[in-house]
């Protein structure tokens, strides 16, 4: 934008805003870095964001980068609440990867940019607290959008696949990681361990086809985009996708009562990738196919599954990411601020030399 | 060893659901939390920890009473956050509800005001994904049930 000016990495708000950036990236697993360590002020009407095509982050001067003052404002909490919050909105959308497209899996639709603002609203709200705590912003406040939108939306889908096995916390944890097109594919992957654990076989062909089956029946034609529809509506949606989801769980269950040997049958959300993963199976495996029967087209699936579960990325990608649902990914990418909890021990300039 | 600060945000994280909204015993989520502060923390580390853990056991602070502005732009959010059309028509309506937004906030009282404003971040996000898109915004949809 013309009126951008870019903040000097010397000043006292970038130090400021890098410190918190990286306290940010501490607190949950993540798989990038994609800011390129420049931030840039707006004075327009708008919070900011970030620019995935530059790797810039701007925010707004007089919304955001003024509260970044290193302690508590008596004067102006709530302003300076939603400035930190900004701040933790901003910085989970940098650690988290974006497209998937040689995933089966991946749903590159309206519905996951929907996920994509939910989760990281959702992450924002849940971490808030903890956060500014850590920072040095003790007792400040934000509130749990109760209106019709992307956190209700993706708050409502987290309550219907959560469970013991693989918990909201476990879920948000993926979440933040990404990649956004693959986040449908972990709600997923929740509703499979927490309700059909001992139901679906653990070969990928029968997993990734469940969660495709499973992935239908969330992304209902009306969420998130829900045209033309009340607030009652939007009620009502979730009621729907609860009862499809209940209903297709009911439905595998059964299949794999009378045929345990043959996958659940789906279509890809992500047709394409599905066809090309079929392609490119080496031939040595093509003639494991052949013999095997219902094997056949499902080994450039499983390929993806065991991405999934492991926490790697699409093998296109997989050099800008690194595993992720382990623990000893956080930071990656970025080098660590030491003692970034103490606005007087961060370092000013850049601090992402390994940036993409 | 030093604190494993996303570990032990996730765990309290999990704690404060379980105890707010599934009546889970303050106690010995408490007890859990501590296990994971070592003997050797650093003291910034130890304060943030023990901080969190005594936070669990305060009662959730009251919900917020917010005034008829705070509802009339939540109203606004939500049509333009269902807006339908074409892509040009869904970015005009995702402007405009910002720009409503940030004016009712302006008249909101200085409490008030910033969480009203705060509404438009996912809006504005939104709107920024339609103009300049992650991936092709005529991809089609996948299967509904």
């Amino acid at each position: 934008m013309g009126d951008d000016r870019l903040v000097p990495r010397d000043s006292a708000v970038y130090r400021e805003f890098v410190r918190l950036y990286q306290l940010v990236r501490e607190m949950r697993p993540i798989s990038v870095d994609r800011w390129n360590g420049d931030l840039y002020a707006t004075d327009s009407q708008r919070w900011g964001g970030f620019d995935p095509r530059t790797g810039r982050i701007r925010l707004s001067d007089d919304r955001v980068l003024r509260h970044l003052t290193g302690s508590r404002s008596e004067a102006d909490p709530d302003a300076q609440a939603e400035a930190l919050a900004t701040v933790l909105h901003e910085s989970t959308h940098t650690g988290m990867e974006t497209d998937a497209p040689t995933e089966p899996n991946a749903v590159r639709s309206t519905h996951s940019r929907g996920l994509m603002e939910g989760f990281a609203e959702l992450r924002t709200f849940e971490d808030f607290d903890a956060f500014t705590r850590r920072a040095g912003y003790p007792g400040l406040r934000v509130y749990e959008a109760k209106y019709p939108g992307a956190y209700a939306a993706t708050e409502s889908l987290m309550t219907q696949v959560e469970g013991a096995r693989l918990s909201r916390d476990a879920i948000l944890n993926a979440g933040t990681q990404g990649p956004v097109a693959m986040h449908f594919d972990q709600l997923a992957e929740a509703v499979v361990r927490n309700r059909l654990g001992e139901v679906v076989p653990g070969r990928g062909v029968d997993r990734v086809r469940v969660r495709a089956a499973l992935i239908a029946t969330m992304t209902h034609e009306h969420w998130p985009t829900l045209p033309d529809r009340s607030a009652e509506t939007g009620q009502a949606v979730a009621e729907d996708i609860r009862r499809a989801l209940n209903a297709k769980v009911d439905e595998i269950r059964r299949h794999y009562r009378a045929n345990p040997t043959r996958p659940f049958p789906a279509d890809s959300p992500n047709a394409e990738a599905a066809r090309t993963a079929v392609r490119e199976v080496p031939a040595a495996t093509a003639e494991a196919r052949n013999a095997g029967g219902e094997e056949r087209s499902a080994v450039g699936e499983e390929r993806g599954e065991m991405r999934f579960l492991s926490g790697q990325a699409p093998a296109a990608q997989a050099t800008r990411l690194v595993p992720a649902l382990g623990d000893g990914s956080r930071g990656a990418g970025a080098v660590r601020v030491p003692g970034a909890r103490r606005a007087s021990a961060a370092r000013p300039g850049p601090t992402h030399p390994g940036r993409q | 060893m030093p604190l494993d600060v996303a570990k032990f945000n996730s765990a309290f994280s999990g704690a404060r659901y379980r105890v707010r909204k599934e009546a889970g015993d303050v106690g010995e989520e408490q007890v859990r939390l501590r296990e994971l502060i070592p003997d050797d923390a650093s003291a910034e580390d130890r304060e943030w920890a023990v901080s969190l853990v005594e936070l669990l056991a305060e009662p959730p602070p009251p919900p917020r009473e917010w005034s008829e502005l705070y509802h009339e732009a939540g109203q606004i959010h939500a049509s333009a956050y269902r807006a339908g059309g074409t892509v040009e028509e869904q970015i005009a309506a995702l402007e405009e509800a910002r720009h409503k937004i940030w004016n009712i906030a302006d008249r909101a009282t200085k409490e008030e005001g910033p969480h009203i404003r705060a509404m438009t971040r996912v809006l504005e996000h939104l709107e920024d994904e339609l103009r300049d898109p992650t991936w092709p915004l005529d991809d089609p949809r996948p299967p509904t049930s």
